[in-house]
C-alpha cells in the first residue's frame, strides 16, 4: 500500500484551488498512464478509461483555499484536500489501477470545479450516456452517503424610504431583519454576508433544505430575492445494486455499514437532477473536517476505503 | 427457507433474495438486510444518520 499512500501524499502536496488546478490534473493523468490506464485531459478534468460505460466514478481534484503545507504525522496525512476530496479520489484511482479487468467497464472522472460552479459535472451529465455512478466524497470508510440536501443561494435586497430616526417609518435594516425572521420560519438560512445603509440593505443567504422541504422565498413591496443557485436535493435508491455492492464490501472488510444523509451538496445533486441511473456517494475520510484548518485523513481509514472500493467496483460490474 | 424478522418475529421467506439486499418486513415494515443466504440470515438494515459536509 506504500504506492497508494505516496499517491495521496503527492496529490495533496500539489495545491489545486478551484481555477488553478492544472498541475494536479497533469500529475493525476501521468500517474494513471504510468499504471497502464488510458487517461486524457478534457476541459481541465482527468478522464480515465474514457470509453468505459459500465460504471462512473466521479471525483473532484479541486479544493477550497489551503490550510498550510502538507504534514504526515501520527498516522495522518494533513493538508487541504486530504479529505475533500483527494482522499476518496486517490482511493478510487488506486483501487481501479489494481483491477485491470475493470478498465473496459469503469470510467473515472476527476473534475476541476466541484468547489466552484460544478460546470464540468453538468457537462458530463448532459453529454455522457447514463450509467451507475459512485460519487467520490468522504463519508467514512464504512459509511454510504444516500442523500444530499438541496441548496438555494440567494441575495435579498431591501429598499426603504429615507427618514429621520426620530420620525415614523422603518430603516431598510429593520425591514431586512423582519424578512429574515420570516425566512427563518420556513428554513434555517446561513447569512453569508450583509451590508447596507438607511435606504438599502443586501444580504446573501445560503439555504440547505432536505427532500420535500423546499422553502418559498416570497417578494414583498419592500424586499426582493434574487436566486443565484438552485440545486435540488437528491436521495439515492437504497435498493440499487451499487448500495448492495458497497454494503457487501464494507462487511467483507470487517465494518458495520451506516447510511449518511449529508447536510451539504455535491456533484451527486447535479447528476441526480437528470439521471435515473443509480447514484450513491462513497469515500474514506471524516467530512466534518471538510474545509477546516484541521483537514486530515488517517492512513488506516484511507487504506480501508481502497479495500471497500475495490470490492464494490468488482462486485458492481459483475451485476 | 424462512427466517424470523429480527424486529417483530414474522416469518420471512427467501424468494430469490440476494446477499446484502435490503427488504421491508411484510408485517412490521422494518428495513432489513439479507446478511447471508445459507443459512438464511436477516438483520435490521444499517441506520441512517445525518452528517455534515459534502
Amino acid at each position: 500500500m506504500d504506492e497508494a499512500i505516496e499517491l495521496l501524499k503527492d496529490a495533496v502536496s500539489i495545491d489545486s484551488v478551484t481555477g488553478d488546478t492544472h498541475r494536479c490534473t497533469r500529475f493525476l493523468m501521468e500517474w494513471c498512464l504510468d499504471k497502464g490506464m488510458e487517461a486524457v485531459i478534457d476541459g481541465g478534468a482527468v478522464i480515465v478509461n474514457p470509453k468505459a460505460r459500465g460504471l462512473l466514478l466521479l471525483g473532484h481534484l479541486d479544493t477550497v483555499p489551503g490550510c498550510g503545507p502538507i504534514m504526515v504525522e501520527d498516522g495522518f496525512i494533513k493538508g487541504r484536500g486530504s479529505v475533500d476530496a483527494k482522499g476518496p479520489l486517490c482511493a478510487a484511482l488506486y483501487a481501479l489501477s489494481q483491477l485491470p479487468e475493470a478498465h473496459d467497464r469503469v470510467m473515472l472522472v476527476a473534475v476541476p470545479d466541484e468547489e466552484g460552479c460544478s460546470s464540468t459535472a453538468r457537462r458530463l451529465r448532459d453529454s455522457l450516456p447514463q450509467m451507475p455512478c459512485i460519487v467520490l466524497e468522504p463519508g467514512g470508510w464504512n459509511g454510504i452517503t444516500i442523500s444530499y440536501r438541496g441548496r438555494i443561494l440567494a441575495d435579498m435586497m431591501v429598499r426603504a424610504k429615507r427618514s429621520h430616526s426620530g420620525a415614523e417609518g422603518r430603516f431598510s435594516a429593520e425591514v431586512a431583519v423582519e424578512m429574515l425572521n420570516e425566512v427563518k420560519k420556513k428554513c434555517d438560512p446561513r447569512i453569508v454576508s450583509m451590508k447596507g445603509d438607511i435606504e438599502r440593505t443586501e444580504a446573501r443567504l445560503d439555504i440547505r433544505y432536505p427532500m420535500g422541504s423546499k422553502p418559498r422565498l416570497e417578494n414583498t413591496s419592500e424586499s426582493w430575492f434574487y436566486v443565484l443557485e438552485d440545486t435540488p436535493p437528491y436521495r439515492a435508491d437504497k435498493g440499487s445494486h451499487l448500495v448492495r455492492s458497497l454494503l457487501g464490501s464494507i462487511r467483507n472488510a470487517g465494518g458495520s455499514p451506516s447510511f449518511k444523509n449529508k447536510t451539504g451538496t455535491s456533484d451527486m445533486n447535479v447528476l441526480g437532477e437528470k439521471w435515473t441511473a443509480p447514484i450513491v456517494a462513497y469515500g474514506p475520510g471524516d467530512s466534518k473536517l471538510d474545509h477546516t484548518d484541521d483537514e486530515r485523513i488517517h492512513l488506516e481509514e484511507y487504506i480501508k476505503g481502497i479495500q471497500v472500493l475495490k470490492g464494490a467496483i468488482s462486485s458492481s460490474i459483475r451485476q | 427457507m424462512t427466517e424470523d424478522c429480527p424486529v417483530c418475529g414474522a416469518d420471512i421467506a427467501n424468494n430469490g433474495l440476494l446477499t446484502n439486499e435490503l427488504i421491508p418486513c411484510p408485517d412490521c415494515g422494518s428495513d432489513l438486510e439479507v446478511i447471508a443466504l445459507s443459512p438464511f440470515k436477516l438483520e435490521p438494515a444499517p441506520e441512517e444518520k445525518e452528517d455534515w459536509g459534502e
